[in-house]
């Protein structure tokens, strides 16, 4: 089957600085968010992408939606190439990939009704002429909320109304894709599962692929059907779900793991802790950048990024000393 | 995310406050608002009724009526030529109202549409349009106006020129201060994920963020209009005589303030009173607008 | 309540003032937190826990009404006491640290400023201060303390500046350490990082520690004792191998239910809690989670008291004593 979206080596670059100063201090004129990265994602398919503050997560799905410029590597989706596409030319495919942003609240513009946040996505690709009252009832319906809520203006929404109505809006004009960037961030536990579900459900009715920002691995379990591994801008171990939660080969997915609560006194704390910070992008460390912080590192690891090895179906990772 | 206590709230039926019949009756209650209110509307109220409050001729000479002190048939008194004062300062708010009106509403969309380019358009416009401003604002309202007259010639143009260019940077910095935070907002964000142009993305998303604080600007703004055109007038680089002008009137009285200190006050008072209406005015809304933000918040 | 209690929260009450009528934000919340323990407040938003630390640090905004009860802290009610007497105990014997790292330094001055100012009481020489601050820094697993005291907050990583944010907050050698969210914001290694850094220093200087948290594995690792909260009224508290092991109150066991952390199976059919939070200002009659509760009955229509089912464990629940195991 043919991949619905295909990144390939990408790298997504932040200026910084003036660029003269930068030739003067030899200081970097630009930080590195994404790192020749690739991944695959079929159709109807849930993946997610884990990762910590500063793993370049969000960055990545920007650049995937043409929110940001791409430094070099290539985007497809559905077999086209989409990435330097001018936005005239990108603009077909945004009716195809529906994104829903962390902050429900704040991605809501303040001043519209969410009768016209929903039509928002109509109007902008030229269907304008709806009547959005019955629309925008039947996307509020298809995320559990009453047509009532049209005529209401976000700062009168709690944040799980909020979010439910950012859903409605990234699904308004059936998209093939749905990015969704942390959404669960923030939720209370006894609400977390309705959104989960509901992203399930809008999978098995139509099929839609998603994919699933998050640092909460307990969701990843639960919701996606593969899973990546990102720090510092690159992947460092991918793979079905299963396989990765059962047997993370990469040492800091195996810190990631057992770095999780669990919501049991009695549990057993066997964590493989990892000191210090993520470093920051002013200063990659060379080779694995992960190597400053872990208990196995070798002396290649501070040489050079390791290669990707592949074990079981689908099951890859970038470490020279693997678990 | 919505703090706890807002959550709870929320789960209220909400009473929709956001209203513009709120607001009017908020401003009301507070005295500052209800006092620049009836100042604004007395001065208005004066402009437009000129004709039917008075039945003198804001230009016509009497030169046996000079310097009389206020009376039955004169409220104001006199001036140095036996036009009755009350008429003139009148038939001034006229001026002073249509300076105000025309001159803050071409520097308002004049600084709205400037603003959002130098704030969402490229660096290289944005700092092009900032030179402009700067350079514009670095020049004494004075020299400015002496240097526009020498150009154009005194009148009422003239005055309304002078008013755009002293005002319409100040405008423009804070719509494109507004401007570049709300670029990177999550919801401008949103709307260009979805495929909206920027053609669109103005308008529809960032413009209706910038009107409210711009109105405030405008209305605190209108004193310093009213302000610099009674300047212009005193220097006589203004309306020409014998156009009434709250200036002109003012500056009169200066002259022959030896003669009678009516002429002097009756072109100062009214530029006080509507100075102060419209900056109350200014003050309440903008209190008014502030707090309620943060609550919504 | 014992005597060996440092803080006792009796029967609190606390209303808001709104436009649409007085909102009771808290309603006869007891809690106890006995010395040199941990005790967690797990609750969802809306359930007053920002309220009742609020309320013990003296920080409730101004619309905010205490109506009936006690927090006693040492004995001495913190309610009556005079600004004074608080103002002396807050910063010295009851310290606090935030949720967000970002806000609570001040951005202007550096670290070893703050950290030495903080220090006024104690009387020490500038020196002995700064030597303190360095100590503590060393104790929060910052390397390099000496150099990073003349730094500025954002100079530091996010889970760096909680770490400082701790060490100002331990530096007094608190009775009392309130901690309101304070790894919410912290990715998970962090995470698990100011846990552990938590429980070491709190062994070391024998404070007890108020741990304010929605993350139920955070909490399970971390206390001793655990209050859950629901819209405003504390519905269950015991030990915590009590409260996860043997959860009494119809909410406790329907967040642990819903816990993705505790579902063993991976499944695409997440439990939740339907329905939403009760109308503050118009307390419904009865038990507060009654319309959202699925083991509801007649009788609770009257609003349960709080059932001792043993030594410390309390359950606002009429059915309390039959649900086990269920």
């Amino acid at each position: 089957m043919n991949a619905l979206l295909e990144v390939e080596d990408l790298t997504i670059r932040f200026p910084v600085g003036s660029r003269v100063s930068a030739m003067f201090t030899g200081a970097p004129a630009y930080i590195e968010a994404v790192s020749d990265l690739s991944f695959s994602i079929q159709p109807g398919e849930t993946y997610a992408l884990v990762g910590e503050s500063g793993s370049g997560k969000t960055s990545l799905a920007r650049g995937i939606v043409g929110l940001i410029p791409v430094y070099s590597g290539t985007i497809s989706f559905d077999g086209q190439r989409i990435s330097r596409l001018t936005e005239k030319a990108l603009l077909p495919v945004r009716r195809d990939i529906g994104m829903i942003f962390q902050d429900p609240g704040a991605s809501l513009s303040p001043r519209l009704s969410i009768r016209s946040i929903l039509a928002e996505p109509f109007r902008v690709h030229g269907r304008g002429d709806l009547d959005f009252d019955e629309e925008g009832a039947r996307l509020l319906d298809d995320v559990g909320l009453p047509a009532s809520f049209l005529s209401r203006y976000p700062h009168q929404l709690s944040g799980g109304q909020a979010r439910r109505i950012g859903v409605a809006r990234a699904l308004a004009l059936q998209p093939k894709l749905l990015i969704a960037d942390e959404p669960t961030a923030g939720l209370d536990v006894s609400i977390q599962g309705e959104m989960l579900n509901l992203l399930n459900e809008l999978q098995a009715r139509r099929g839609i692929a998603i994919l699933i920002i998050t640092h909460n691995l307990n969701v990843v379990r639960h919701v996606a059907d593969k899973v990546a591994v990102m720090y510092l801008g690159r992947i460092v171990e991918e793979g079905r779900t299963a396989d990765v939660f059962a047997q993370p080969r990469h040492r800091y997915t195996a810190a990631l793991l057992s770095a999780n609560p669990v919501p049991d006194p009695d549990a057993i704390h066997a964590r493989l802790q990892i000191e210090g910070d993520v470093p920051s992008l002013f200063h990659r460390p060379p080779g694995c950048e992960f190597h400053p912080r872990c208990p196995f590192a070798v002396d290649p690891c501070s040489k050079v990024f390791p290669a990707y090895a592949s074990i079981g179906v689908a099951h890859r990772f970038a470490c020279h000393n693997p678990a | 995310m919505s703090a706890p206590l807002s959550d709870a709230v929320a789960a209220t039926p909400t009473r929709a406050n956001t209203g513009r019949r709120g607001g009017l009756l908020r401003l009301l209650s507070d005295p500052m608002g209800a006092l620049g209110i009836a100042l604004v509307v007395l001065v208005v109220l004066g402009a437009i009724f000129a004709g039917v409050l008075t039945s003198h001729n804001p230009i016509g000479m009497a030169l046996g009526e000079r310097f009389l002190p206020p009376g039955a048939l004169h409220l104001l008194g006199t001036d140095q030529l036996g036009r009755d004062l009350f008429t003139r300062v009148l038939y001034g708010a006229r001026i002073a109202l249509t300076v105000a009106l025309i001159a803050t509403s071409i520097s308002f969309i004049g600084g709205l549409i400037l603003g959002m380019i130098a704030g969402y358009g490229p660096r290289w416009l944005d700092s092009f349009l900032l030179l402009v401003f700067d350079a514009l604002r670095s020049f004494p309202t004075v020299m400015l106006a002496l240097a526009l007259v020498t150009l154009v010639g005194p009148s009422l143009s003239a005055v309304v020129l002078v008013v755009v260019l002293a005002t319409l940077p100040g405008y423009a910095r804070v719509v494109r201060a507004q401007t570049m935070s709300l670029k990177g907002a999550e919801f401008v964000l949103a709307a260009r994920a979805l495929g909206a142009p920027t053609r669109r993305i103005l308008p529809v998303h960032i413009m209706p963020n910038l009107i409210g604080p711009l109105l405030i600007l405008a209305s605190m703004d209108i004193p310093v209009v009213i302000t610099i055109e009674a300047g212009m007038s005193f220097l006589g680089l203004g309306v020409r005589p014998p156009t009434p002008s709250w200036g002109s009137i003012l500056n009169d009285g200066f002259s022959f303030i030896r003669e009678s200190a009516w002429p002097a006050i009756a072109g100062g008072l009214p530029i006080v009173v509507a100075t102060l209406g419209f900056t109350f005015l200014g003050e309440t809304l903008r209190d008014q607008f502030d707090p309620r933000l943060r609550k919504d918040a | 309540m014992g005597a060996g209690d440092i803080l006792s929260v009796d029967r609190l009450s606390v209303d808001f003032r709104t436009a649409d009528g007085a909102l009771h934000a808290l309603r006869d919340v007891s809690l106890a937190v006995p010395r040199a323990e941990i005790v967690g407040i797990v609750g969802e938003s809306g359930c007053g826990k920002s309220t009742l630390i609020n309320s013990v640090i003296g920080l409730l905004s101004e619309n905010a009404e205490v109506s009936t009860g006690r927090i006693l802290f040492n004995g001495a009610d913190l309610l009556t006491m005079h600004s004074d007497g608080l103002t002396r105990l807050r910063g010295d014997r009851i310290t606090t640290i935030f949720q967000d790292p970002m806000t609570s330094l001040n951005p202007v001055l550096s670290i070893g400023t703050q950290m030495t100012a903080i220090q006024y009481r104690s009387g020490l020489s500038r020196s002995a201060k700064r030597d303190r601050a360095v100590e503590f820094l060393r104790k929060v697993k910052i390397p390099d303390p000496e150099k990073r005291l003349g730094q500025y907050p954002h100079q530091f990583s996010g889970g760096m500046r909680q770490r400082i944010c701790i060490a100002m907050a331990l530096l007094p050698e608190p009775d009392l350490l309130i901690a309101d969210e304070p790894t919410t914001a912290l990715d998970a290694t962090l995470e698990v990082q100011v846990i552990r850094l938590l429980k070491d220093l709190q062994r070391e200087i024998g404070c007890s520690i108020l741990f304010i948290s929605h993350h139920l594995g955070v909490v399970a690792e971390l206390c001793d004792r655990v209050a859950i909260m629901y819209a405003g009224e504390v519905v269950e508290r015991g030990t915590v191998r009590e409260i996860f092991h043997d959860p009494r109150h119809p909410y406790t066991r329907k967040l642990l239910e819903c816990d993705p952390a505790r579902i063993p199976v991976a499944t695409r059919d997440l439990p939740t809690i339907p329905g939403d939070l009760p109308n503050l200002i118009e307390i419904p009659m009865g038990c507060i989670f009654r319309p959202r509760c699925p083991h509801r009955f007649e009788r609770c229509i009257e609003r349960p008291e709080p059932r001792r089912l043993s030594g410390d464990h309390l359950a606002a629940c009429h059915k309390a004593e039959l649900l086990q195991f269920a």
